[in-house]
């Protein structure tokens, strides 16, 4: 049958509507000193790129990007693996209702992740236990770095581990009944069992590589949860705060009077990203060819 | 009123490197009933598929339905109909409606649907299950309703891809015989592709056998069973199929290990020479080769007894083995004509 | 011995998935009971003062009130967010589906020249960071006067929403077996006919999965609505940031209470549209890759 190339073309149109027209133009935009305060656009070549690559804010953001994007997505896997063999090893009926309530946090939207997990909240909880409950006199300082940091890397996971949960319980599904029962005959322990045979076939799953690097290209662009901390933590208008990823320095850029909308700058880092964010794709895809056609 | 030509026909799904149908040139006549015969992975299906439009040849070739050319006419406009061996039914819609689809489908139909699924569905038996979804059916009930709507465009061409391979031999056998009865009743010709010998052999009023992408051999049923062109045919027809037994030929005589044959023939070397099981007879003594018993086979009718001739093995078939035992020194005999001599490479010796 | 080592295995196995629960739900309890409270401490005053306030000291001025959920639903702006965040996510959605399933069925079942030129669009558009577009998004939109509308929103999210339903719908169209596309196809319908007619009805369970999977997606969207709406579009996931309970057009400082229970009321419908496409979530959020 010939390929009925019509039905692509209302899909092939809203790709160029909303994603490359867009972004070409960011990247002209990119290419020029321009402001809203002074909307003509003069060319400059990759001036503003040279500029970004210098500024010691930007690195700093790169560098806070890269922090929480390796912390949060190693936590997600492993938190999410852990969820799965908890899930598959209960009863059916357990299962359903477990599984049930540990994706419930895939739903929330990412900006109330930042408020489930504000310092006013979980925290001051756990505070009062450990201060006043508990004697102990000692507390969460949420206002240190490596406590934020942690606390912002735990809030993603917090919505993403139970879709590495799900993944992964997809591929214990698949790993054939008669390998464990091969094992049982020769009276293997689970922990055998675990180590190899499950273990192994959720690591060299294309799925689960599949997962890590769509989540990898996600959280790059992690906004939600360090935006909602720079508030927490009073640094909303803070250039280059320790939560400013690149995203939320974007952002600040973007929003405060401050700067003078340094636009052609702000695009500048959201073509740095793109590029992060189109590598990682193209690493996606030549795995996903092998997962899906 | 169709024939098919093909016309050095390829495809290949590897680029190129390896060719699923390898240059095939066949000539399918007016209303015949043709059979390709193959094991998987013989490249049947794809054939089929080619000559269905669901495949485009990758190199040059035609393929003629009469003396137009379809190359660049699509499935839906070549006026073929396609069983498969998965039914293929639309499990959404009913029986009727799955019936009916061909002619609701296609904007050029003329005739009115509901007579002509009331026909269809007499003429295969299943009046009673139109209003019932196909999930519901049994396999063969599925299969008269893939039958009935292939029947109802009426094609020029019916292509059959393995349509009993999913069912049990009983059902197997019943279908059979209404099929080889509907072509007899339609003549349409029908381009029908398995596995199965004995499909081909009682379906067939022709067999082509495809081997590694190439038809090696093209006949009616009796000129495949009597003189197969290679030794793989003759492996292939024949239950239990034909013995091939390595010799070695010299001035008119075939030696199996230490034993001689009289037979006049051209070759000399070491050759194969070809014997069907049914076509050998156990005696007493003084027959043309003797072994010892290795074990039986019991086949109900009959019984298949398997001698050792000092290195070969060779099926005998008879009908009773009363007084031999495994172990016994026998004796067996057969007419030198029924003797088929093939090349090592398989070819066979004419 | 065996009985009694399995039965403790058993024990730790469902304490482990009770913590597990908590560690989920925990959070979320805190932010449904402190939206049922009045805070007398200014913003961000925080959950630890309560608590000591009530248990430890005996004293503090926190009471149980359905005051702000009232206010939301009752005196201001929820339900006008509601309604502005079904329209835009549905009216997306719709355009996504209208214009991604016929593509699906295409890259399902067809290989052309171009094929992976679509697909790496889909899913760069799936992963690309907000700013790469935003800009021109919100430049044009200024200039066009799409800026905080419907249409112009609904336009945005197509970034989010016509990936996921045309590769969502890719895969559930090469789920139906190849032979019943053949069967159709050879019986002499067109590809518009086997689209909406037996492709369509058999993979309507995934398109109704895509489809919600998609909404709830723009619907916890936070990023192109803080830039794009503005009062006359603003949705749920920027109200809850921005404040419910005053009339959407007004900006101010929020209060940590109001702040919950907003949360709380932004994910209730989330949850349950999620739970209930729960068998497609993995699929959805792999773009096809887990089944």
């Amino acid at each position: 049958m010939k390929t009925p190339y019509g039905f692509l073309i209302p899909t092939l149109f809203l790709i160029f509507l909303v994603g490359i027209g867009p972004v070409l133009q960011s990247f002209l935009l990119s290419l020029s000193e321009f402001s809203l305060l002074n909307p003509s656009m003069s060319p400059v070549g990759f001036h503003n790129y040279i500029a970004l690559l210098t500024d010691s804010i930007f690195w700093n953001a790169i560098q806070v990007t890269l922090f929480l994007v390796i912390g949060s997505v190693l936590l997600e896997l492993i938190v999410g693996i852990f969820l799965a063999l908890l899930i598959t090893n209960s009863g059916s009926r357990s299962r359903r209702v477990f599984s049930s309530i540990f994706v419930i946090p895939i739903a929330i939207a990412p900006i109330v992740t930042g408020i489930l997990w504000s310092p006013n909240s979980v925290f001051d909880d756990l505070n009062t236990l450990l201060y006043y409950g508990l004697s102990l006199g000692a507390y969460i300082d949420t206002s240190i770095p490596s406590t934020y940091y942690s606390l912002i890397m735990i809030s993603d996971a917090y919505i993403w581990a139970p879709l590495f949960m799900l993944v992964t319980v997809a591929i214990i599904h698949s790993i054939p009944k008669e390998l464990y029962e091969a094992a049982d005959v020769m009276g293997a322990s689970a922990w055998t069992k675990f180590q190899k045979i499950t273990f192994p076939a959720i690591i060299s799953s294309p799925i689960i590589v599949v997962t890590l690097l769509l989540r990898t290209a996600d959280a790059f662009r992690m906004f939600e949860v360090p935006y909602a901390w720079s508030f927490w933590l009073g640094q909303d208008s803070i250039l280059g705060s320790p939560v400013d990823t690149v995203s939320v320095l974007m952002w600040k850029m973007f929003s405060s009077t401050l700067y003078d909308f340094p636009i052609a700058q702000i695009t500048a880092m959201a073509i740095v990203l793109l590029i992060i964010t189109l590598a990682t794709c193209s690493l996606v895809l030549r795995r996903y060819s092998n997962v899906l056609e | 009123m169709t024939s098919i030509s093909l016309q050095s026909i390829s495809k290949s799904f590897d680029n190129n490197k390896n060719f699923a149908v390898n240059d095939i040139t066949l000539k399918i006549l007016d209303k015949e009933f043709l059979v390709i015969l193959g094991e998987s992975g013989s490249g049947k299906s794809s054939l089929l598929r080619l000559i269905a439009g669901l495949e485009e040849p990758t190199l040059p070739g035609d393929i003629l339905f009469d003396s137009k050319n379809m190359k660049e006419v699509p499935p839906r406009n070549r006026d073929v109909s396609m069983v498969f061996q998965s039914y293929a039914l639309f499990p959404n819609m009913t029986v009727f409606d799955n019936i009916a689809f061909p002619l609701v489908a296609s904007e050029s139909n003329k005739l009115d649907v509901d007579t002509e699924v009331k026909r269809i569905s007499s003429l295969l038996k299943i009046e009673d299950l139109l209003e019932r979804k196909p999930s519901t059916l049994s396999g063969g009930e599925q299969q008269r309703v893939g039958l009935g709507r292939a029947i109802i465009k009426q094609p020029k061409v019916f292509l059959m891809d393995e349509p009993l391979s999913n069912l049990d031999a009983a059902l197997r056998a019943e279908l059979r015989t209404e099929i080889k009865k509907l072509h007899n009743k339609l003549q349409v010709t029908t381009v029908y592709v398995t596995h199965d010998q004995t499909e081909a052999m009682t379906m067939a009023d022709r067999i082509a056998i495809l081997k590694d992408g190439k038809i090696i051999q093209v006949g009616t049923p009796e000129e495949i069973y009597n003189n197969p062109a290679h030794s793989s045919t003759a492996e292939f027809i024949g239950s239990p199929p034909m013995n091939l037994i390595k010799v070695q030929a010299d001035n008119n005589i075939l030696t199996v290990g230490s034993q001689k044959i009289a037979f006049s023939n051209s070759a000399s070397g070491s050759i194969v020479m070809g014997l069907r099981p049914e076509n050998i007879t156990v005696v007493g003594n003084n027959g043309k080769l003797s072994g010892t018993v290795s074990f039986f086979e019991y086949l109900g009718d009959s019984k298949i007894i398997n001698l050792t001739i000092e290195d070969e093995l060779i099926k005998i078939k008879v009908s009773d083995t009363t007084g031999i035992s495994i172990g016994d020194k026998l004796s067996i005999d057969f007419n030198v004509e029924d003797i088929r001599l093939f090349h090592v490479n398989g070819n066979s010796m004419k | 011995m065996s009985q009694f080592k399995k039965n403790n295995t058993r024990y730790i196995r469902y304490m482990l998935l009770l913590a597990a629960s908590l560690w989920v739900l925990w959070p979320i309890s805190i932010m449904i009971e402190e939206g049922f409270r009045v805070d007398i401490g200014p913003l961000f005053s925080g959950r630890g003062a309560s608590f000591i306030g009530e248990f430890f000291q005996g004293q503090g001025g926190i009471r149980f009130s359905t005051i702000e959920y009232v206010k939301a639903l009752r005196i201001e702006a929820y339900p006008r967010l509601l309604i502005n965040s079904v329209i835009i996510a549905g009216s997306s959605v719709l355009v996504a589906a209208l214009a991604g399933v016929p593509a699906a069925f295409t890259l399902a079942l067809y290989n052309f020249r171009g094929k992976p030129f679509i697909t790496y669009s889909l899913l760069a558009l799936r992963t690309i960071s907000p700013f790469a577009v935003l800009l021109p998004f919100f430049l044009i939109y200024g200039r066009l006067g799409l800026f905080d509308t419907y249409r112009g929103m609904a336009i945005v999210y197509l970034i989010i929403n016509l990936p996921v339903l045309t590769l969502m719908m890719r895969g559930f169209f090469k789920d139906i077996p190849k032979e019943i596309y053949e069967a159709a196809f050879i019986s002499g319908a067109s590809n518009s006919y086997v689209l909406r007619r037996v492709a369509l009805p058999l993979a309507l369970p995934g398109l109704a999965a895509a489809a919600v999977f998609a909404f709830v997606g723009t619907w916890n969207e936070f990023f192109y609505a803080l830039f794009l709406t503005g009062t006359v579009t603003k949705t749920v996931s920027r109200g809850v940031w921005s404040g419910f309970s005053e009339s959407i057009e007004s900006f101010k400082i929020l209060e940590f209470d109001e702040l919950n229970a907003g949360g709380t009321l932004a994910i209730i419908p989330a949850v349950i549209l999620a739970l209930a496409v729960q068998k497609y979530l993995a699929r959805g959020l792999t773009l096809g890759a887990a089944k």
